[in-house]
């Protein structure tokens, strides 16, 4: 793959992802990770990952300070600062 | 107040945590873990299984009024530390409470006047105190090795690796007004402040520099301080996403340098081990000694710390830190945040005591 679009293409990822998370309400979020939860689990039979898209879905569910916090963070992150840190949290003890 | 014969613990708050206060409390000859409690009942029953307890509860009120238990371990968000506090002090429990201490002055001088009329002990838990190559290193410093101190430095870089937090306990800490203050200087620092008095004594000025990362990550910052005696004191904070920690527990590690007129003292590493390194070293008279045969897991520190507060209990003795120990370091944190704000030195005898 040439070099400029394997640059590109995560660039573009993590913007589409932003955009789709910012542009959601709380409780579309909540609802689409739940979805996503349900998929994963199917797919993977990960229970850790299914924990970690439970969590996300229940921070955006109550709608608290925690889901404000969280949009703040999404809309002031970069690309490798956020895959980073979402590295950091998916690593298993 | 009296001595106790045995020490007759109840855990509050069963989070990430909990999983090295627990330490102490477990191994010690002459304390039984009677209940633990959490809001959620899962998690709840679950610790009262795993850590061998008789019984659990959800709501704390109820376990402070138990009547087996005759001393808590607090370890719950920082908004809640007042009202646990106060309820222990009430049913009168002896008191060990999760740093940081509280939100504010004022809660933290309620919780010091409801101990004393209480007649209960009270300390606020400060595991880097008890952190086995900073006690040595304490005991070099007063001991002269190093000579005369001329400074302190202090490093911590947050970085990736380390275990599993649920994500909403990462999210209130970036709330200025649930945390109480920021998440890496205050949260996280209120152990290397405790560690810059611990080493050196009272602060006399502080001068900061916070900047921030997403916002609301209080990284890089420079926070540089003078002692009450004339050293100085420096600690620099980072926050490093692709750098990989070999530890345990967090993803972050701190090297705490003490500078002497004839020596330098290094602590390499504490709550992980980012480098293979000698915990401790000693420069001296042109030549190096490594400490290596010492215990230096984090986790030995949480250990040390909850067998100081049993020991402590059974003496009859005030355990570590005091309420004013505790209250000290909330004003060497307002000050920093206070240099920050208003972008200049602030003398922490110049402080205000009423902060509401």
């Amino acid at each position: 793959m040439p070099r400029f679009l394997q640059k590109a293409i995560p660039n573009l990822i993590f913007a589409g992802f932003r955009w789709w998370l910012l542009i959601n309400s709380n409780r579309s979020l909540a609802f689409q990770f739940k979805l996503a939860q349900r998929v994963a689990f199917a797919i993977t039979g990960d229970r850790f990952l299914k924990n970690v898209i439970g969590e996300l879905a229940e921070i955006f569910e109550q709608e608290g300070k925690e889901a404000e916090t969280a949009r703040n963070l999404f809309r002031q992150a970069d690309r490798e600062y956020s895959a980073a840190i979402v590295r950091s949290f998916l690593q298993e003890d | 107040m009296e001595k106790l014969d045995r020490v007759k613990i109840g855990i509050i708050g069963c989070g990430r945590i909990a999983d090295l206060n627990i330490l102490g409390y477990l191994d010690h000859p002459k304390c039984d873990l009677i209940a633990v409690c959490d809001l959620s009942e899962d998690l709840a029953r679950q610790r009262m299984k795993e850590w061998g307890a008789r019984k659990y509860y959800t709501d704390f009120e109820k376990l402070v009024s138990d009547p087996e238990i005759n001393a808590v371990e607090i370890l719950l968000p920082h908004r809640l530390h007042l009202p646990a506090v106060l309820s222990a002090a009430k049913a009168k429990k002896h008191i060990s409470l999760q740093k940081p201490m509280c939100v504010d002055l004022w809660e933290g001088r309620k919780m010091i006047e409801a101990a004393k009329e209480a007649g209960v002990w009270f300390r606020v838990t400060e595991n880097f105190i008890f952190y086995p190559p900073y006690r040595l290193q304490k005991q070099f410093l007063d001991s002269g090795e190093i000579g005369e101190p001329l400074s302190v430095n202090i490093r911590l870089c947050g970085a990736a690796g380390g275990w599993w937090v649920p994500l909403k306990t990462w999210l209130w800490r970036l709330d200025l007004q649930e945390c109480g203050g920021t998440p890496s200087v205050y949260d996280d620092g209120y152990h290397k402040l405790s560690i810059a008095k611990f080493l050196l004594g009272e602060i006399d000025t502080v001068k900061t520099w916070i900047d921030f990362t997403f916002g609301s990550v209080d990284t890089p910052a420079l926070v540089s301080w003078k002692y009450k005696s004339g050293q100085v004191g420096v600690w620099e904070v980072t926050t490093a996403p692709n750098l990989l920690t070999n530890g345990k527990y967090y993803g972050a590690d701190e090297w705490v340098e003490v500078t002497g007129t004839k020596g330098v003292l290094t602590a390499n590493r504490c709550t992980s081990r980012l480098m293979e390194i000698p915990p401790l070293v000693l420069y001296k008279d042109g030549k190096h000694l490594a400490i290596d045969d010492l215990r230096d897991d984090w986790g030995d520190s949480f250990h040390d710390a909850g067998w100081h507060f049993i020991d402590s209990l059974l003496e009859g003795k005030q355990p570590l830190l005091t309420g004013e120990d505790g209250l000290y370091l909330m004003k060497f944190w307002k000050a920093i945040w206070k240099s920050h704000s208003e972008n200049r030195e602030i003398r922490m005898d110049d402080l205000g005591e009423d902060d509401r």
